[in-house]
């Protein structure tokens, strides 16, 4: 049952605050703005977010020193294209990257910031300050770590992240399918808490960590969106706990997501805060670093100085459209290729050894039977509705299961000319325990009626309509509804009307 | 004069909103809650009730939805 009155936030798809970099940006203070202008990545990693009128105007205008008027920037785009105009200009105006330049003279005019202009003058042309990021190569070239080492690397220590998520979840449910403890699984209190801030888990007693509906849409999104939706709330937090300028940290960010993978670069001229952010980083996946052996102690060691930025790194700030994060993707997705057979009598088998796949299959199914390496699991109305009651929603389930259906079920698909990889009846159903939620809406408010004389209904209905409140109203009936937190604005009105 | 009353405004479908009204007739909650009869997809109840209300209609959909999975255990 859908009630606006008490859980409607748990109802809704949770809002991603920052989709990309570009809406991280726009929310971002005017000062550390122009301090993450300094970083010559990030102006690039800037420039290629804006929307395209933005870059034209861009390109335009870096290697002028003069302000350019507003009439010429019009002159650029077609009648039709005005609006592409309207909105580049915005959001040049709010990032702050060019300046009214009108003077005394009544011309609108701007000027690039100096700041962005000569730092995306360094990006086109080279020369500047060396970068945060030295490439420099292994001592022995056998240790150099590749690609599929690195990819292998990311995901395991991402999984680990998930895995927490996850697990916390089922231990506290009733489906007990979690063994624990072949891998480290171990999540550093740095990481519970940005999960924590970013309200994806919640710590009830202070003791019991627990997961909630966001967290749980959370592991249905795909990779690169997850990392980017967690970074966006560590940094909020890199400043106030690691003592690290969030701009120098985003600007970082950028660089990584400039570099190569399989590069080793040198972080011994690093400051003490970028360390701290290097092994929170290092913790998540998003660059590696090889534990090696100090010369004659026998503990290993992560040897400071050398990483590897991983495939999550790349392409991070250049917001989720990059085709770096796409083939991200498709590396994935040949990973893991699809593990899941669903028929039509509602039940999932799930061929995998690894526990992240069977805990986020637990959350909206009961687990049946389990053996090494498949587990059978039956998809029932009140698993489903479980898991709406956490938050997901029936198309984020059917997605799971399509996303992750095994070839097989494809191969199926496509024999049987059917065009839904598993069962129209089985994601019908989903579906339908939705809908099934929401056949009562309930919404606090407060009803007017027996009005003496039908122009005082109407001068009310006609206020609650032209302030677009009146969320039911009748003629016949002479009644309106409007929503509790409106009564107030309805009783002034009315106390003027009846009084004049 | 006008009469104002606060509650709980509901827009359901027209089978809900008879069983709601069956409900209201039948006392099954103890007392009368619909305040105001609207038309046939809107019922203004008073909001006292809603925690006991959703409980009825959640033990009602459980008793007309239909087991649809075979088990074998």
């Amino acid at each position: 049952m859908t009630t606006k009155t008490g859980d409607v936030g748990s109802r809704s798809k949770f809002a991603v605050d920052f989709q990309d970099l570009f809406t991280y940006l726009k929310c971002m203070p005017e000062k550390s703005l122009q301090k993450l202008f300094e970083s010559p990545a990030a102006c690039l990693s800037v420039f290629r977010v804006l929307p395209s009128f933005a870059q034209i105007i861009l390109c335009q205008m870096v290697f002028l020193e003069k302000p350019v008027p507003r009439t010429v920037i019009d002159s650029w785009a077609d009648k039709n294209h005005q609006n592409d105009v309207q909105e580049a200009v915005s959001a040049l105006d709010t990032l702050g990257i060019w300046k009214n330049a009108s003077g005394h003279t009544s011309v609108l005019a701007y000027v690039m910031s100096s700041r962005f202009r000569d730092n995306f003058r360094v990006c086109l042309l080279g020369g500047g300050k060396p970068w945060i990021l030295q490439a420099k190569s292994e001592s022995d070239p056998k240790k150099t770590r590749d690609a599929p080492f690195l990819d292998k690397y990311a995901q395991e220590r991402w999984d680990c992240v998930l895995n927490y998520m996850a697990s916390e979840s089922s231990r506290s449910g009733s489906n007990q399918v979690m063994s624990k403890g072949q891998k480290d699984l171990t999540v550093s209190q740095d990481t519970k808490l940005v999960l924590r801030t970013a309200g994806l888990m919640v710590c009830d007693d202070g003791s019991e960590e627990r997961i909630t509906s966001a967290g749980f849409q959370f592991l249905l999104m795909p990779r690169p969106e997850q990392v980017w939706f967690f970074l966006t709330h560590y940094l909020s937090l890199v400043e106030s706990r690691y003592a690290c300028d969030v701009s120098v940290c985003l600007g970082f960010l950028c660089e990584l997501s400039l570099s190569d993978l399989g590069q080793c670069y040198n972080s011994e001229k690093f400051g003490i805060e970028l360390q701290t952010v290097l092994q929170h980083l290092r913790e998540l996946g998003i660059v590696y670093q090889r534990k090696v052996r100090p010369d004659g102690d026998g503990a290993l060691v992560r040897k400071e100085g050398l990483f590897y930025p991983t495939r999550l790194a790349l392409g991070l700030a250049s917001g989720l459209k990059n085709s770096s994060v796409l083939s991200w993707r498709e590396a994935e997705e040949a990973a893991q290729a699809g593990f899941l057979i669903v028929e039509t009598n509602y039940r999932v088998y799930a061929y995998t050894e690894s526990e992240l796949p069977i805990s986020l299959l637990a959350m909206f199914t009961e687990m049946l039977h389990r053996f090494p390496g498949m587990v059978v699991a039956v998809l029932t109305r009140d698993s489903v509705r479980m898991a709406l009651k956490m938050g997901l929603t029936a198309a984020q389930i059917v997605d799971f299961l399509k996303m992750n259906a095994h070839p097989e079920m494809r191969r199926r698909m496509l024999a049987s000319g059917g065009s839904s990889v598993i069962p129209p009846t089985v994601s019908d159903q989903i579906h339908l325990w939705e809908k099934e939620r929401d056949r009562i809406t309930l919404t606090d408010g407060v009803a007017y009626n027996q009005f003496l004389s039908l122009s005082e209904y109407e001068a009310m209905r006609d206020f609650a309509r032209e302030k677009g409140i009146a969320i039911w109203e009748s003629n016949q009936r002479k009644t309106v509804v409007v929503a509790k937190e409106n009564h107030e604005e309805m009783k002034r009105f009315w106390r003027k009307h009846s009084r004049p | 004069m006008v009469q104002v009353s606060k509650g709980v405004l509901v827009t359901c479908d027209p089978p809900m909103r008879q069983f709601l009204i069956w409900l209201d007739e039948k006392e099954k909650l103890g007392r009368k809650f619909i305040l105001l009869d609207l038309d046939s997809t809107h019922l203004f109840i008073s909001a006292d009730v809603v925690n006991e209300l959703m409980e009825k209609v959640d033990e009602w959909m459980d008793r007309i939805s239909a087991q649809v999975l075979e088990r074998d255990d």
